[in-house]
């Protein structure tokens, strides 16, 4: 899905080469301050590379207007924000955002069972603890379908129970939605089960030998 | 001490008029008894009214003596770059160059479109560089939206460089830079027309304008004040409505590139 050639952006990231996002779940993960969410950053077109070329199948991803870019591929950050008042406006801020017109009020309710949050549509979302705003952010997300998920730190404010849970969602939902998830994790350990490429960055460099394909 | 009318006008002699510094006098003396330690600041002030005033009548007496087209607009050029001048230094947030620019831009665009839509359709004014109308109109529209648009530019410029999170959470999820932006755009919108829209509210109840009573105490039919103000009010808001809408539409442009990126968040 995605091709790095010699990329450079600032003292931060240095790539010579790497493929990824050909796999359902590719999880990145090395030690903070590595230039992972820099890379999140590039695939989204948040920033331009200083330097060399991101593919986006087969097409340089700056030839692909920012419309179409952020129309396929859309992320979560590591700090969830909240937009609206309550749970149900954060649903339909989200798709007003994307364009998204067909939805129904019962897809929120499935989506927050999902994703473990026991609350009610009109609840202030704001009220959250930090765990509960990762997991509505996430379902939030997943309300808008897109072809490509970038995840940073999807469960980095989560117990390990909720952890399992939802990765264990993220690879079902991968798996029937045909989307692709790009996520960055701070361990390996957390996604070795469900992702089929893992990818491990330090000092903004591909550690060699660390590119794992099953 | 009275005076006759003449010409619908009460005249204030000179002597009468240096009387009227007697509250300046108090003011000092209050300042002094109480230790504030700004009599040279109120002094300053009050002189700086007065020759400021005295050589603008000066000026409006020889203007309006010979009205002229260039000179007309030499004024209200004069007017707009003050007015710029102005904004700039009272907004306590540093200002980019494009952001200068856009502000720049919106003042000139807005008030002057307003001025002559009013000048030249509700007041019907010929010739349209008939000083004694044009100057003091384009006056009270200039001074009302530079007022609006620096809360406007303060309140964007603000959010904006306190958000970028917030609003790149927003372009994660598909959000173009406007929808990003709306809440802080729409705000600073709002926080630039409320004193406008507030006065109107107030107008009539808790005070008289000026301008209402300026013509009243030169002999004009309160009814043709109050048509005369409703009608400035309308131009006011107008211009205020137009200046700030360019300066957020255009504003919040200066904060993304054409990749809709997020500038400030990449600096």
């Amino acid at each position: 899905m995605f091709k790095l050639e010699n990329i450079r952006y600032k003292d931060i990231l240095n790539i010579d080469y790497l493929e990824l996002g050909s796999e359902k779940i590719t999880a990145i993960s090395g030690p903070s301050g590595g230039g992972k969410t820099t890379l999140l950053r590039l695939l989204i077109n948040f920033i331009s590379p200083d330097a060399g070329e991101i593919y986006y199948k087969d097409n340089p991803l700056e030839d692909y207007s920012p419309e179409d870019i952020r129309k396929n591929i859309k992320m979560l950050g590591q700090q969830p924000i909240m937009f609206g008042e309550t749970i149900q406006e954060e649903f339909q801020i989200a798709l007003d955002f994307a364009n998204i017109s067909d939805y129904q009020v019962s897809n929120y309710k499935e989506l927050l069972s999902i994703v473990r949050l026991d609350k009610d549509l009109s609840d202030d979302s704001s009220e959250l603890s930090g765990g509960e705003k990762q997991r509505l952010a996430l379902a939030r997300l997943l309300l808008l379908k897109p072809e490509i998920l970038l995840l940073d730190e999807p469960t980095a404010s989560l117990d390990k129970d909720n952890q399992k849970h939802i990765l264990d969602f993220l690879a079902e939902y991968a798996k029937t939605n045909g989307s692709k998830i790009i996520m960055v994790t701070h361990s390996p350990e957390l996604t070795k089960e469900i992702a089929q490429d893992q990818i491990i960055i330090a000092d903004g460099k591909v550690q060699e030998g660390a590119v794992i394909n099953d | 001490m009275t005076n006759g009318i003449e010409g619908g006008v009460v005249d204030i002699p000179l002597i009468q008029l240096i009387i009227a510094y007697f509250f300046v006098i108090i003011l000092i003396i209050i300042v002094r008894k109480q230790k504030i330690d700004k009599e040279k600041q109120i002094i300053l002030a009050a002189t700086r009214m007065t020759l400021q005033l005295v050589i603008v009548g000066f000026l409006l007496e020889y203007i309006f003596e010979m009205p002229h087209p260039g000179i007309t607009l030499l004024i209200l050029l004069i007017m707009e770059g003050f007015a710029v001048q102005n904004i700039f230094s009272r907004v306590s947030t540093e200002l980019s160059f494009k952001m200068k620019k856009v502000t720049t831009i919106s003042m000139f665009t807005g008030t002057v479109f307003t001025l002559f839509f009013f000048l030249i359709l509700v007041i019907g004014l010929s010739p349209w560089y008939y000083p004694r109308y044009f100057i003091p109109i384009a006056g009270m529209i200039i001074g009302n939206s530079m007022t609006g648009i620096s809360l406007g530019v303060e309140h964007l410029v603000n959010q904006i460089k306190k958000n970028p999170d917030k609003i790149e959470a927003a372009l994660m999820l598909g959000a173009s830079p406007q929808q990003a932006t709306r809440k802080v755009a729409n705000q600073a919108f709002y926080n630039a027309i409320l004193p406008t829209v507030n006065s109107m509210i107030g107008m009539g109840i808790i005070f008289l304008p000026g301008m209402m009573t300026g013509q009243i105490l030169s002999g004009v039919s309160p009814f043709l004040a109050i048509r005369y103000q409703i009608a400035i009010m309308m131009g006011i808001l107008g211009s205020v409505t137009l200046t700030t809408y360019l300066l957020v539409k255009l504003g919040v442009k200066t904060y993304f590139n054409d990749r809709m990126q997020l500038t400030i968040k990449n600096d």
